[in-house]
């Protein structure tokens, strides 16, 4: 992008690879960004967030590959797109010795305030996030949801075109999670990027508009939460009967495939595909078990998520995906 | 957007450091001063009525000690408690970042010197005052200068050290852990058998005659020093090798540490072999 031009996308990756020594922890990612959007990027642990993020900001260099972020090649303008950057990570940062009002003079000095502009915007922002009688208070006498507010006061001092926030609503209660979405959607509403790691799927599916899922250093989808909802290739299916549970039992496996019990009437089958119907609804009348009713449960983006992440151990039974 | 009316620097990072050490602290740094004063700058005097540079030597240990300690938690402190990689995260530069955090161990640990001469001068004159110390247990002006100047330029040395060994390491903990008996030894050299060598320790504060070994030849600072007097060109020549280490060493290290203070440097130094610390 040549310079002057404003890009359309906040961040864009083309191929981009990270190795430490003979481990790769991003292995080619491509990535859009949209401006003003709220995307989402998901993945296991150690599927590559973090180093993404480092990516982002700057801190570390890509190992092949190109990262523009606000139509500025990373790191070779880290400094440029750090400054018009906000960030909060998973760990707040929050200095233990400097006071609320303390640490967000500093951030906003550091970001080009002069002293007087820097004291104008840290009392904006203390009025917004109800800060205004806790400047003089030191982080550790704040309460979780009030540091996971410092935190984002401070990635907002430089009123930054891009976001980037990991893990934001960890440990926060419902209250406070629902008051950072809104603050979310309204910053989006004025062209702020945000660009969101989250385990917490619910979570995506309510606030991104586009999503991306990493597994081992590679992109293995991207889209609309409902896109991937279609695109997963498990589904739930909530089959029942009269004793159905107890019926069920003396089936193996193989006859059924994998199935959860729940409740005594009812059972919950995997199945790639609603093709598949047919033939589990088959398996249980050729055992001369009743079938009154069957139905598709409702796919969460989690449930999606760990059908494109495949990994069984962390695939939650479906009775669980079923009822959400 | 975002309004650069003044370009941050190093004396922003300085003050950060600063602040959050102090506000971590408390009344700690002072009442530690109060209690080492107490110790070395008018019990050790009582003891050695002639040793009036003594205390002149712990107000530089005062110096060393803090800055040290505070440019080993620099970036090894932060990366423990989870603020280095938001403080990186800010559009400071690698270098301003670097040098803040050598200049607030330097002035912590130069004004933790100069703390304990304010303490410990008008405790000894009210000492001298009242009977309990003799007249030569005073310092002249000319050693309280130099012990000023001194506690800078050790706490300066300090602190460039202590910032280099933690840019590196995983922890705080992981550096004291390291080269243990080369510091004991170091410490031990420079301000208890350095006094020692200077006399500070005689109660006439007259310099140790030490025996060689074998051949019964003796040897003290004011014979290396009458030596050398009369034998300027070695004098000299010596001078110069041992300035010129010094600066090449400063160098040398400066470079490297501005070196581990780069960005990717320092967000990697500790992580294991998949980037994840």
């Amino acid at each position: 992008m040549a310079d002057g031009a404003i890009s359309a996308s906040a961040i864009e990756a083309r191929s981009l690879t990270r190795r430490f020594g003979d481990v790769t922890a991003l292995d080619g990612v491509t990535l859009t960004v949209p401006r003003g959007t709220v995307f989402g990027f998901l993945g296991p642990n150690g599927a590559g967030k973090t180093t993404t993020i480092r990516l982002l900001l700057g801190l570390i260099a890509p190992s092949a590959g190109d990262l523009e972020v606000l139509g500025r090649l990373v790191p070779e303008a880290g400094l440029e797109v750090r400054r018009r950057t906000g960030v909060v990570l998973e760990q707040h940062g929050l200095y233990e010795g400097l006071s609320v009002g303390a640490s967000l003079q500093f951030a906003a000095r550091s970001y080009g305030l002069s002293r007087q502009a820097a004291a104008d915007r840290v009392a904006e922002l203390a009025a917004r996030f109800g800060m205004q009688d806790r400047l003089r208070d030191r982080p550790a006498t704040l309460s979780r949801g009030m540091r996971q507010r410092l935190a984002i006061a401070r990635a907002l001092v430089g009123r930054p075109e891009l976001l980037v926030l990991d893990e934001p609503t960890n440990g926060l209660d419902a209250e406070a999670a629902a008051d950072l979405r809104r603050l979310l959607l309204d910053l989006v509403a004025d062209g702020t990027t945000v660009f969101l790691t989250t385990h917490l799927l619910a979570e995506a599916e309510r606030l991104c508009d586009v999503v991306t899922v990493i597994k081992g250093g590679r992109v293995i989808a991207t889209g609309t939460p409902s896109d991937l909802r279609r695109e997963a290739t498990v589904h739930h299916v909530r089959v029942e009967g009269p004793d159905l549970a107890a019926a069920v039992r003396s089936l193996s496996s193989a006859s059924l495939g994998r199935f959860s019990v729940a409740a005594p009437d009812a059972i919950v089958v995997d199945v790639d595909g609603l093709d598949a119907v047919p033939a589990v609804v088959s398996a249980l009348v050729s055992q001369g078990i009743a079938v009154h009713r069957v139905e598709p449960v409702g796919q969460t983006l989690e449930a999606a998520f760990l059908s494109l992440v495949g990994d069984p151990d962390e695939r939650p039974a479906p009775v669980e995906a079923g009822v959400r | 957007m975002t309004p650069t009316a003044e370009r941050p620097d190093w004396r922003l990072v300085a003050r950060k450091e600063l602040g959050d050490l102090l506000g971590r602290l408390g009344r700690k740094p002072l009442t530690r001063t109060l209690g080492v004063v107490a110790v070395f700058g008018l019990l050790l005097p009582l003891r050695f009525q002639g040793a009036a540079n003594l205390p002149a030597f712990f107000a530089v240990f005062m110096a060393f000690l803090p800055a040290r300690l505070v440019a080993v938690e620099s970036f090894a402190g932060e990366r423990e408690r989870g603020t280095l990689e938001s403080l990186l995260a800010l559009p400071l530069t690698d270098r301003s970042i670097a040098v803040g955090k050598i200049a607030a161990a330097m002035a912590y640990g130069a004004v933790r010197g100069w703390l304990f001469v304010a303490v410990w001068l008008p405790a000894a004159v009210l000492a001298r005052a009242v009977g309990l110390l003799a007249p030569q247990a005073l310092p002249s002006a000319e050693v309280v200068v130099a012990t000023l100047l001194a506690s800078v330029v050790v706490a300066g040395a300090a602190a460039l050290f202590g910032v280099w060994q933690s840019a590196a390491a995983p922890s705080v903990r992981a550096i004291l852990e390291s080269g243990g008996l080369l510091r004991l030894v170091l410490i031990v050299t420079v301000f208890f058998v350095g006094p020692w060598l200077l006399g500070l320790l005689s109660p006439g504060g007259a310099a140790p005659t030490i025996a060689l070994p074998g051949g019964g030849r003796t040897v003290s600072l004011p014979a290396v020093r009458d030596m050398l007097a009369v034998r300027p060109g070695a004098a000299a020549a010596i001078a110069g090798i041992a300035v010129g280490a010094l600066v090449a060493a400063g160098i040398w290290l400066v470079r490297d540490t501005l070196r581990r203070c780069r960005r990717e440097a320092l967000a990697m130094a500790g992580a294991d072999r998949t980037g994840v610390r």
